[in-house]
């Protein structure tokens, strides 16, 4: 089931949304299903289910990126986010939404650090940013979009109570 | 009876020109008119009862119609597109006419995921002759060039890659050769192989021929926008091709023919080379076919692995 939702994803994010990009950026529904999941079935979910997801689109990058860092950067933000989820239950919508935020921004940020620090074809700095906050803010407004459904699936899989 | 058998006869015997003739003349004359005014009256009444049953085949026939409406106007909805498709490889093939390249085109279909990439996917690969090294281009100018080749698709890396390394350019009014490498979102950095050199705003970036490259001579490339602090250090150069938007390109297929006096990896301007033959439809996927001397020899400019 995660890997149907992974591909799907990954089909999204390569094919249709960079028809859709805002300012040249377009979101990273990758790191929105990782959270997503995260935010639904708790940190160990989120750690693998974000490591899966990191190296399979390190795979698809080719030479833009090193392969694992992706993988890498998404455990570390499902882990994260998994954490963060005992705090947020009985939280409204709301929630999820700056927690979508703050992940997919957070996520960027290591990305671009973790080119810098390997010397990756690294983004400049203010790219990064600026990268970071309009991602960030086009996750958040996705986030509804891709949290219900994955949330729905995990509690029909898995059975767990799911925020908001 | 008897009269009637006499009557016969008689007719008979007269044919066109007797008494029975004339009177039947005489009787169409007659009854004729009002014949023909009851046809009159009569017709649409007729018509009305024919009409009813004609109606079922009516009524298939409004509903063919209406379907074949339907279609043509999505037809017309899509002939914008259409439109706009046709008049973008009518200019890149303008393009490669005038600079007398051989070309496959190729549909940019899906871009990697994560937020700093700068390579694309095309659809076409070893099958239709592309392999790596070869440069791309569209009506705007240089592209990229391929990286990965597999037997149906193509991997496209932009020219605006950040990296160290890059392509071999020259100023196309005074032949002042350098390395351009792209900066991502920004504008390329161009670096002079000639530190001294005089650039001038608005001057043209073409793309250089050297030993052991694939990418042809004199491909545009963009515009030097800024001449640096001190002459020549850092130009920074706006690309011509617009790299948000890209969707159909052309995959540069021959390599430029190095004259065989040419020391492998010098950086000397050249004439532009003669158009050299188109390459034979290949299916080989291990030698590279047309492009040759493209990608087997180091070279001073292309340090990016």
């Amino acid at each position: 089931m995660m890997a149907a939702v992974l591909v799907t994803v990954l089909l999204l994010e390569t094919v249709v949304f960079p028809g859709l990009a805002l300012g040249g950026w377009r979101p990273s529904l990758v790191t929105l299903s990782v959270i997503a999941f995260a935010l639904a079935d708790g940190p160990e979910t989120g750690l693998r289910y974000g490591f899966a997801a990191g190296l399979t689109a390190d795979l698809l990058a080719g030479g833009d990126q090193l392969v694992g860092m992706s993988a890498l950067v998404l455990l570390s933000i499902g882990y994260a986010v998994g954490c963060a989820r005992p705090y947020l239950s009985g939280q409204p919508v709301g929630a999820v939404l700056l927690v979508a935020a703050i992940g997919s921004a957070a996520a960027v940020l290591l990305s671009g650090l973790l080119s810098v620090l390997l010397d990756a074809e690294a983004p400049r700095g203010f790219a990064v940013i600026e990268a970071a906050l309009v991602v960030g803010l086009y996750d958040a407004l996705l986030a509804p979009l891709v949290y219900r459904p994955v949330a729905a699936l995990a509690t029909r899989y898995t059975g767990n109570p799911v925020v908001g | 009876m008897l009269v009637s058998l006499v009557l016969l006869t008689l007719d008979y015997r007269q044919g066109e020109t007797g008494v029975l003739a004339a009177l039947q003349r005489g009787a169409l004359t007659v009854f004729g008119p009002v014949q023909e005014g009851f046809a009159a009256v009569v017709r649409p009444v007729g018509g009305f009862f024919g009409a009813i049953g004609d109606l079922a085949s009516l009524r298939a026939q409004n509903e063919e119609l209406a379907a074949d409406n339907e279609e043509l106007r999505e037809q017309v909805a899509s002939l914008a597109e259409l439109l706009q498709e046709n008049a973008a490889l009518r200019a890149q093939l303008e393009m490669r006419e005038r600079l007398q390249l051989t070309t496959t085109g190729a549909r940019v279909f899906a871009q990697p995921p994560g937020s700093f990439s700068y390579s694309r996917l095309l659809d076409v690969g070893a099958e239709q002759g592309v392999r790596v090294g070869q440069a791309v281009v569209n009506a705007d100018g240089l592209v990229g060039k391929i990286t990965e080749v597999t037997a149906n698709n193509a991997r496209l890396q932009l020219a605006t890659t950040p990296s160290e390394g890059g392509y071999a350019v020259r100023i196309a009014e005074t032949g002042e050769v350098g390395l351009l490498s792209g900066r991502g979102r920004n504008p390329y950095r161009f670096v002079l192989q000639n530190p001294e050199a005089e650039v001038e705003r608005g001057s043209e970036v073409v793309t250089q021929m050297f030993g052991g490259t694939a990418i042809p001579d004199g491909i545009p490339v963009g515009i030097v926008e800024d001449s640096g602090g001190e002459p020549g250090r850092f130009l920074t150069v706006r690309p011509y091709v617009d790299f948000s938007s890209l969707d159909i390109v052309q995959v540069v297929l021959n390599a430029p023919e190095i004259p065989a006096d040419l020391p492998q990896g010098a950086l000397v301007p050249l004439e532009p080379a003669p158009r050299p033959d188109p390459p034979q439809p290949s299916r080989r996927t291990t030698a590279p076919g047309s492009a040759a001397p493209g990608t087997a020899s180091g070279s001073p400019s292309e340090t990016r692995s």
